[in-house]
């Protein structure tokens, strides 16, 4: 089967979130969490091939890699009804076990030192794929090995595959919270760096956003790990929808991404998604049209990212691509695109065309949602830039402290100086530069 | 007196005298006193008192008894006449008549009577009433005058002029003397025929009815030139203009019966079962004319009181009938079939009772074979029409495919005028349908709605194609009849022939549906069809097709649908590449062959438009993937940025280009025309509403895609478009291949001289190098410049493009320049 797809899930949240990815592709396909075909499953609508392969007729196996410094949360993974799915021989933990401790520059340096084990594992993942697409990379910025291993991992991925993809789904800190982790300002700006440089799309999930989601709409004070991973494992499995359901169009990873992506740097995205569950009253009253998904996709509260909500900046989308999903009447998509254009309901950039793409994709027969329709958008919008802009501002409380810095001092990278952080600001800086520049008109000269 | 005008009253003396002439022929005397005996009658006053009925019986017996007491035989004709005067009812004194005529031949020898009653023999059709409706003149057949009888008895008075009485004695001889006895008609003299009438009615009964016959007579002639009689004006001389008259009448029927048997005789041979049917009821009532004329014969054979006016009367039916039957015969002429039908058709709305009589008839008999012809088809579908008058044609046909489309017609010229066009048409689907079913879809079942059909046509005969009542009930069963068999066809062709699966098939494969499949069998045929036309091998790209099939979800495609998918190739010319040439398709064959086959060259060009933007999807979609690389692998190489940077710009306006474009075929195109298209297929109720919805869906289609004619322009801009890309294309696999080699030999410059200590050598390779690098800049320079004039020359015509949609009639086009101009990026006039 061509064009798919291996993921990586790293560290503690990388692989919390990817588990609840598996969990629900295996509800979409109808695969049990033994990884076996459910009798009912057995039309071939569905792509399962994308994600998993078969070991025999009916049994599914994900293409996944689980990694880890420390045993716990793998160890979850692997005591769960789901132990049973992966490839044992997927799942790699380290064997001091002792983690990265919450410190990039650990992860990084025990990154290269297991990376010949670690690309045995994927190396023998990509052999096994008739036309592989690309990487999905699952991890948060913040942490010791997500971010540090993270960040290694990719810039070996992007050796060892320059022409393969390289999709992130990377969750940025809660902002709103102190978070226990000190050097974390230092840990998503250098991890941002390889984001920058190594992948080629990075699907931002903002624990800010998630957790002001969770609290204001769906009324969670609170709210676990476990919900907040639920709603990133939605957001992953719709946005890979079309490539798991057949269609017309978006077929593929890199067409999915080519429209999205105008140049290279510019690929950090962001998404919304409706309805969110406090939606259900509402929803349940009257049909749902493609013009009300599409109008409240727009709406700033249905965004997984919390960007600074500036008016009288020229803040403007690069690109849209909106997925929908469920029982919508497909010719009345030009319509509601004419009514969004009309209310002038989303700006765009004045350097080139561009619009609000609409997929309509199906959905999994399997799973019974209490909404009939439903909407992932995924935006590239320069307004992301302040959530680097954000990074860079704590990073210069801290660095300007000379704070926390001991635990990278120890490591073979800033052994001798802090070239590293530096060259890191200065890309994180060209970044949000870039994504300045990209809301003005002469960004095509 | 006042009613009476002068005029009239002085012909009354001159009438006594001529009667009184005529009861004497040739004899003055008798003649002279017989007048002086009626006018003395008429002119006394005793008989005044006698006018009233109550006295008409005992005149009529008193003459009786006189006639008897010489002859039975005139007694008898006596009887008769009187019967014909009462009935009559034209003479309103009668008492006065018999009166007056019973003294006239009281007084008279006796024989006058006779001759009198022999000549009172007239058709009471044949008097004339003048103005003044108290007198009647009785015309008569005697010699050559004619002698009227006037009554002058008006409300019991009696009217005489004397003076006119002078005058008539003084107009007439009474010098004669010579006495007759016992002349009768028998025994006219033949020298005196210029006086007398001297051709008997036998004779010309005789000469009529073999004129009836078509035979020329003696009196006859035959029209030099054509079907008519004339009288031979030599053997005719002595006619009564009355017997001419009536003669000329009579012939006429011979005329049209000449007329009629002639077309029956010119056109026996002309075949045509309803023709022939239109023969056989004018032999028909040729028969029953020959019948007539038959009886005509035996009444003047046995010396019947027959003369010309009866004749005339007894013949009176079929000259009506013949000249209705001549007229309609006339309007069939040179037609056949179900125009000769509507020829008759015509004059069943005719206000003549006769007309609509002998036309029934008619359309009854030449009904009759269509009906049978009609029932055939409806019944089994076939048609036995060898000379082409059913209003439905069979024609042969190339290949079964084309039975729906080919083989059966309407004959417009032979639709009769009680079916219309819309009926014709249910006739026309309702037999095709069978012929379908039996011929193309192999189904021997029952048909349904048969039992109805049967039912009706044992209880109902030809006339219920016409007649206004029982054609209500005949049109409402075929209305049934064909609805029936009509979902039949829908109801196998959808459960049995997997209409909808492959309709679903069509649009999957050759419109691009199964997007993974498509994109797949891209990637798989990219390098193959890169070549020339002319090195492509028809197996490689099978054998592709095939593992394209195998690896993604084409591969749970029903068997039969996956047998059907093929690859073809368009000729090629010199110059042509496999991309040019390349096409997907998908066999169909059967009764579902009946809907696509006919279509099967707008799929092609379908496919061909659709693969097209697919193809430059996909170009654009790996350039994007390189640049990523690229982007990674030169990281080191800054000054590949700038020229990069409008790279990228241009390549995301192409993919934005070819994605909304792409979005809209899909969506405003192919979505939309589905979504009608199923709409009209589950409201169907025959396969052709199913062709024409197909039909639509594929026009609708090619509308969108700018394959119809009005979009030329258009699509050649969108082609030129594409082969920008291209272009871009080679531009940047150039910088790639560039970058490379910049990259590798700078990596290796830098390995040299760590490794060399020797100044010399690295002086050399440094300047090696500085050459190096700048033949690299100049060349990225001159591909900047070259790239910059591309992304100019690609606005001016992305922006003429959009002009041009913008400005189309066409809705949907205006909707695609809206969809790539979403944020006003290109201004366009």
């Amino acid at each position: 089967m061509p064009c798919e797809m291996i993921t990586l899930q790293l560290g503690q949240c990388g692989n919390q979130i990817g588990f609840e990815f598996w969990k629900r592709l295996c509800t979409e396909h109808g695969i049990n969490p033994e990884g076996i075909l459910e009798d009912f499953a057995t039309e071939g609508i569905d792509r399962k091939d994308v994600f998993f392969y078969q070991a025999d007729d009916e049994h599914y196996i994900p293409r996944a890699v689980l990694l880890d410094l420390e045993p716990r949360v793998i160890n979850t993974i692997l005591n769960s009804p789901y132990s049973k799915l992966y490839n044992q021989e997927n799942v790699f933990l380290s064997k001091n076990g002792g983690g990265a401790g919450n410190n990039w520059a650990s992860g990084y340096s025990q990154g290269e030192k297991l990376n010949e084990e670690i690309f045995d594992i994927i190396d023998r993942e990509a052999d096994g794929s008739d036309s592989l697409e690309g990487f999905v990379l699952c991890h948060s910025i913040a942490g010791g090995t997500g971010s540090g291993m993270g960040s290694n991992i990719l810039e070996k991925l992007s050796d060892r595959f320059p022409k393969k993809l390289v999709q992130t789904y990377s969750v940025f800190p809660n902002l709103d919270e102190i978070s226990d982790v000190v050097v974390q300002p230092y840990n998503s700006l250098l991890t941002l760096k390889r984001l920058t440089e190594s992948a080629d799309s990075v699907v931002v999930l903002d624990n800010t956003a998630l957790n002001r989601i969770a609290a204001d709409r769906l009324k969670i004070q609170n709210p676990t790990f476990t919900q907040i991973n639920s709603l990133v494992s939605t957001i992953m499995s719709v946005s890979t929808t079309t490539l798991r359901y057949p269609s017309y169009m978006n077929n593929d990873l890199m067409g999915l991404l080519a429209p999205l992506i105008p140049t290279p740097r510019l690929h950090f995205l962001m998404t919304g998604y409706t309805p969110l569950s406090t939606d259900t009253d509402e929803v349940s009253v009257r049909k749902t049209t493609v013009l009300d998904v599409m109008r409240r996709l727009l709406q700033p509260k249905n965004m997984m990212v919390s960007t600074a909500q500036d008016r009288s900046s020229q803040h403007c989308y690069i690109s849209i691509l909106n997925i929908i999903q469920g029982e919508v009447d497909p010719t009345q998509v030009h319509k509601s695109l004419q009514r969004i254009r009309e209310r002038k309901l989303a700006q765009f950039i004045p350097w080139g065309p561009a619009s609000i793409q609409v997929a309509l994709s199906r959905k999994s027969p399997y799973v019974s949602t209490a909404h009939r329709v439903s909407g992932l958008m995924l935006a590239n919008h320069t307004n992301i830039s302040s959530l680097f802009d954000r990074a860079l501002i704590q990073y210069d409380k801290l660095r300007k402290r000379e704070a926390f810095l001991d635990q990278f001092k120890k490591e073979e990278m800033f052994k001798d100086n802090l070239d590293e952080l530096d060259s890191s600001r200065e890309v994180v800086q060209d970044l949000v530069d870039e994504y300045i520049a990209a809301t003005k008109e002469d960004y095509c000269n | 007196m006042s009613n009476f005008d002068i005029k009239d009253d002085c012909n009354i003396p001159e009438l006594v005298i001529k009667l009184c002439k005529y009861l004497a022929p040739k004899n003055e005397v008798l003649a002279t006193k017989l007048t002086e005996k009626a006018f003395r009658w008429l002119t006394s006053a005793s008989t005044v008192n006698i006018n009233t009925p109550s006295y008409e019986p005992m005149f009529f017996n008193q003459i009786k008894d006189h006639l008897k007491s010489h002859s039975l035989e005139n007694a008898e004709k006596f009887e008769l006449l009187y019967g014909g005067i009462s009935k009559s009812g034209i003479i309103k004194d009668k008492t006065a008549l018999l009166n007056f005529l019973y003294n006239i031949s009281v007084t008279s020898k006796e024989p006058s009577l006779c001759t009198l009653t022999n000549q009172l023999d007239f058709n009471p059709n044949k008097l004339q009433i003048s103005k003044n409706n108290s007198q009647i003149q009785l015309q008569n057949v005697l010699s050559n005058e004619t002698t009227s009888i006037r009554n002058i008895f008006d409300r019991g008075e009696r009217k005489y002029t004397e003076n006119s009485m002078s005058t008539v004695l003084r107009a007439h001889s009474q010098t004669t003397t010579i006495s007759s006895v016992g002349w009768s008609h028998h025994d006219i003299p033949s020298s005196s025929k210029a006086f007398y009438p001297s051709l008997s009615e036998q004779e010309l009964l005789q000469d009529v009815i073999y004129g009836l016959h078509g035979i020329q007579g003696k009196f006859l002639r035959r029209e030099p030139c054509g079907l008519g009689y004339t009288l031979d004006p030599k053997a005719t001389k002595s006619l009564l203009p009355i017997q001419r008259s009536l003669l000329e009448r009579i012939i006429g029927l011979s005329f049209l019966h000449k007329q009629l048997k002639q077309y029956c005789e010119e056109n026996e041979k002309q075949c045509g079962t309803i023709c022939q049917a239109f023969i056989a009821t004018l032999n028909n009532e040729l028969s029953e004319y020959y019948k007539t004329v038959a009886l005509l014969q035996a009444n003047v054979n046995n010396q019947s009181e027959m003369t010309l006016r009866r004749a005339l009367y007894v013949l009176q039916d079929h000259r009506i009938r013949f000249e209705w039957l001549a007229y309609i015969a006339e309007q069939c002429r040179d037609k056949k079939g179900g125009a000769l039908i509507t020829a008759v058709h015509g004059f069943l709305q005719h206000g003549s009772k006769t007309a609509q009589e002998v036309s029934e008839k008619v359309l009854k008999a030449v009904c009759k074979p269509l009906y049978i012809m009609l029932s055939r088809w409806l019944l089994d579908g076939e048609i036995n029409d060898p000379c082409n008058e059913f209003f439905i044609e069979s024609k042969n046909i190339v290949a079964a495919e084309r039975l729906w489309h080919d083989k059966y017609h309407v004959r417009k010229s032979m639709i009769p005028s009680f079916i219309n066009m819309e009926q014709a048409k249910r006739i026309l689907a309702t037999g095709k349908s069978i012929n379908f079913l039996r011929q193309i879809c192999k189904d021997d079942g029952q048909l349904p709605g048969r039992e109805a059909l049967f039912k009706l046509f044992n209880n109902t005969s030809a006339e219920a194609l016409f007649t206004p009542e029982q054609s209500i009930d005949f049109h409402a069963t075929l209305e049934n009849v064909y609805r029936e068999t009509s979902l039949r066809v829908l109801d196998l062709l959808k459960n049995k022939f997997k209409l909808y699966e492959h309709l679903q098939s069509l649009r999957r494969y050759l419109l691009l549906g199964q997007g993974d499949f498509i994109r797949h069998l891209l990637e798989l045929l990219a390098p193959e069809l890169n070549k020339s036309a002319g090195d492509i091998y028809g197996h490689t790209l099978s054998a592709i097709l095939e593992s394209a099939i195998r690896v993604t979800n084409a591969q749970f495609e029903d068997e039969d649908t996956l047998k059907r998918l093929n690859i073809s190739f368009m000729s090629h010319s010199i110059g042509d590449t496999g991309w040019d040439v390349f096409s997907l398709v998908y066999i169909v064959d059967g009764p579902i062959g009946t809907i696509f086959q006919p279509t099967m060259p707008t799929y092609q060009s379908l496919f061909g438009a659709l693969w097209k933007a697919k193809r430059t999807e996909y170009v654009l979609a790996n350039m994007r993937r390189q640049q990523l690389s690229m982007a990674k692998l030169f990281r080191k190489i800054r000054e590949l940025r700038p020229v990069m940077h409008i790279i990228h710009i241009l390549t995301s306006k192409m993919i934005h280009f070819i994605h909304q474009t792409q979005y809209y075929f899909l969506f405003e195109v192919l979505e939309c025309s589905w979504a009608e298209m199923q709409n009209q297929v589950n409201k169907a109720d025959c396969l052709d509403n199913i062709i024409v919805a197909h039909l639509n869906f594929l026009s609708s289609v090619q509308t969108g895609v700018l394959l119809d004619e009005n979009s030329r322009q258009l699509f050649s801009h969108l082609i030129s478009i594409y082969n920008f890309v291209v272009k871009l294309e080679n531009h940047q696999e150039a910088i790639y291949t560039a970058a490379s080699d910049e990259f590798d030999a700078y990596t290796a410059y830098r390995k040299k001289a760590e490794s060399t200590e020797d100044f010399e050598i690295n002086t050399e390779l440094k300047s090696a190098a500085k050459l190096r690098v700048a033949k690299f800049h100049q060349f990225l320079n001159s591909t900047k410049l070259k790239v910059k004039t591309t992304v100019q020359t690609y606005d001016t015509i992305v922006t003429k493009f959009l002009e041009l949609l913008a400005s189309s009639s066409n809705m949907k086009l205006q909707l695609l320049s809206v969809r790539l101009n979403f944020n006003n990026f290109y201004k366009i006039a």
